[in-house]
């Protein structure tokens, strides 16, 4: 098994090969700028991909993962969860190609978006012709904060074969007024309220992150972003 | 002791005016029965005295001892000692049990609880209310039965210690072994010092926990205060001698048997 963990500047362009029945874990934090980054990984027969990002970035721009399952039983799973706030513009695409059969993939993205900011997560998942007994998901939720926000979620799915499993499910939606009145009730202050109600769409990316990076994490979730 | 005082409060909903001149004492140390017809305003009170952005004060005071409560935010008001008790509890994906109580807790303290300090509190709270322990690591509400929302609410008044607690409805959707442990945790508040504003559709609610004073709304207001003697009365005859012995015509028939058509509700078309 190989672990890659790369922080704000290191993650860059970046071409990934898993081999035959190899798993690589891919583990990514940024809290400055936003990295406008091209990342594509190959996944051959059973080989495994595990990625993860949390994002706390700030900037403009455009970051791909584009992920091939060439190999029968290869599988690639992504969970992304962050934030985008001030004027940042921020997309995220993330893609999957299922190029051989029995190949399987989960793609989820959770993010806030705040201030005067726009967060965007799009993404194919794409199962071939002939490629059957392949599963696929896509799920993106973005919780829009801020009346000068915008959420986008347009995760498309694009099946070509009868023989296999796919799901969908892309909400964008503002934090509820009869919750925030609820926790407000009993005391919480308005910034306090709204962490609370979305730590439970970020704090799961937690899981994939060890030591002192997780700890980073984890007080960027809560205290405040 | 401190004394909430309503004067003349009028509260639109939508643009519909629902309460049209609430006048209404209630006291710490004391407990107040608010009963009335369904439709005629009871949960639009409790939830305009907390603050509900919904609901808009249009005319009127609401005081507790000096404090002007209506230039309050909705947590300055719980902060202050206001409590709600909530008809429909919210269920809030995301929000665990836990971390919502602490949170509620260190609002009201300079210095956060310590861990333990906070551990313990909760425990026996949970204890007393009968909620299993293990239900304060899942989200708040989530999946709670309609039982285990009540309870939960009085959990949370028996933590966040109020001095004047407003309860919709509370006994609705519990069962006979629940309303006992409920009225049992609102006596022990009540022996406290705790005021409490009390809105139930059954006499056996007051039967258990007693009220000290009556005030019946209708139409928007209160028609009339009296003693505990007036729930036997409603609870026998029903409101018609609201309109035969004081003249008051009661605007819309009270749907008896039915589930309450709540005013709020009609306005908001729901």
């Amino acid at each position: 098994m190989s672990n890659l963990t790369l922080i704000e500047q290191e993650i860059q362009d970046l071409n990934l090969v898993v081999e035959e029945g190899e798993t690589l874990v891919l583990r990514l934090a940024a809290f400055d700028a936003f990295p406008n980054a091209k990342i594509h990984v190959q996944i051959k027969n059973r080989g495994v991909f595990d990625g993860a990002f949390a994002d706390f970035s700030k900037g403009k721009g455009r970051m791909e993962v584009k992920v091939e399952l060439l190999g029968e039983n290869a599988k690639a799973s992504w969970h992304y969860a962050g934030t985008s706030t001030l004027n940042s513009n921020k997309s995220l695409d993330a893609s999957i190609e299922h190029l051989a059969p029995n190949t399987f993939a989960a793609v989820e993205q959770y993010g806030i978006a705040m201030d005067e900011s726009r967060l965007a997560f799009v993404g194919t998942s794409h199962i071939h012709q002939g490629m059957v007994r392949s599963e696929t998901s896509q799920k993106a939720k973005i919780i829009v904060f801020d009346k000068g926000a915008v959420g986008k979620c347009s995760p498309i799915l694009r099946i070509d074969e009868n023989d296999v499993v796919a799901s969908h499910s892309a909400i964008v939606g503002k934090l509820s007024d009869e919750h925030l009145f609820y926790l407000l009730s009993r005391g919480i202050d308005l910034v306090t309220a709204k962490r609370l109600l979305t730590l439970g769409y970020l704090k799961p990316v937690l899981a994939y992150y060890e030591g002192e990076l997780s700890d980073k994490i984890q007080s960027r979730i809560e205290e405040g972003f | 002791m401190a004394t909430l005082h309503i004067k003349n409060l009028h509260v639109s909903v939508a643009g519909k005016e629902i309460l049209k001149g609430v006048t209404l004492d209630v006291f710490e140390g004391r407990t107040t029965a608010l009963v009335g017809p369904n439709g005629h305003g009871k949960s639009t009170l409790l939830l305009a005295l907390m603050g509900h952005p919904n609901y808009v004060v249009t005319e009127g005071e609401v005081f507790l001892d000096d404090q002007d409560v209506l230039t309050l935010s909705v947590d300055q008001r719980s902060k202050l000692g206001l409590f709600l008790a909530m008809q429909y509890p919210s269920e809030i994906p995301g929000v665990n049990s836990a971390d919502f109580l602490k949170a509620a807790l260190n609002a009201r303290r300079e210095k956060p609880m310590s861990l333990f300090q906070f551990y313990s509190k909760m425990q026996t709270a949970y204890k007393e209310m009968g909620i299993p322990f293990e239900m304060s690591t899942r989200n708040l509400n989530e999946g709670f039965s309609g039982g285990e929302k009540k309870r939960n609410e009085i959990l949370q008044l028996k933590l966040l210690e109020p001095r004047i607690a407003l309860l919709d409805e509370i006994d609705s959707g519990l069962d006979v072994d629940a309303i006992q442990v409920v009225s049992a945790a609102i006596r022990e508040e009540q022996q406290k010092g705790r005021g409490f504003l009390v809105v139930s559709h059954y006499a056996r609610l007051y039967d258990l926990i007693s009220p000290d004073d009556v005030a019946v709304m209708i139409n928007g207001r209160i028609a009339v205060t009296g003693g505990p003697e007036l729930v036997k009365k409603i609870d026998t005859q029903g409101y018609e001698w609201i309109k035969t012995e004081l003249g008051i015509a009661i605007e819309k028939e009270e749907s008896v048997g039915s589930i309450g058509v709540c005013a709020t509700r009609e306005a908001l078309g729901k």
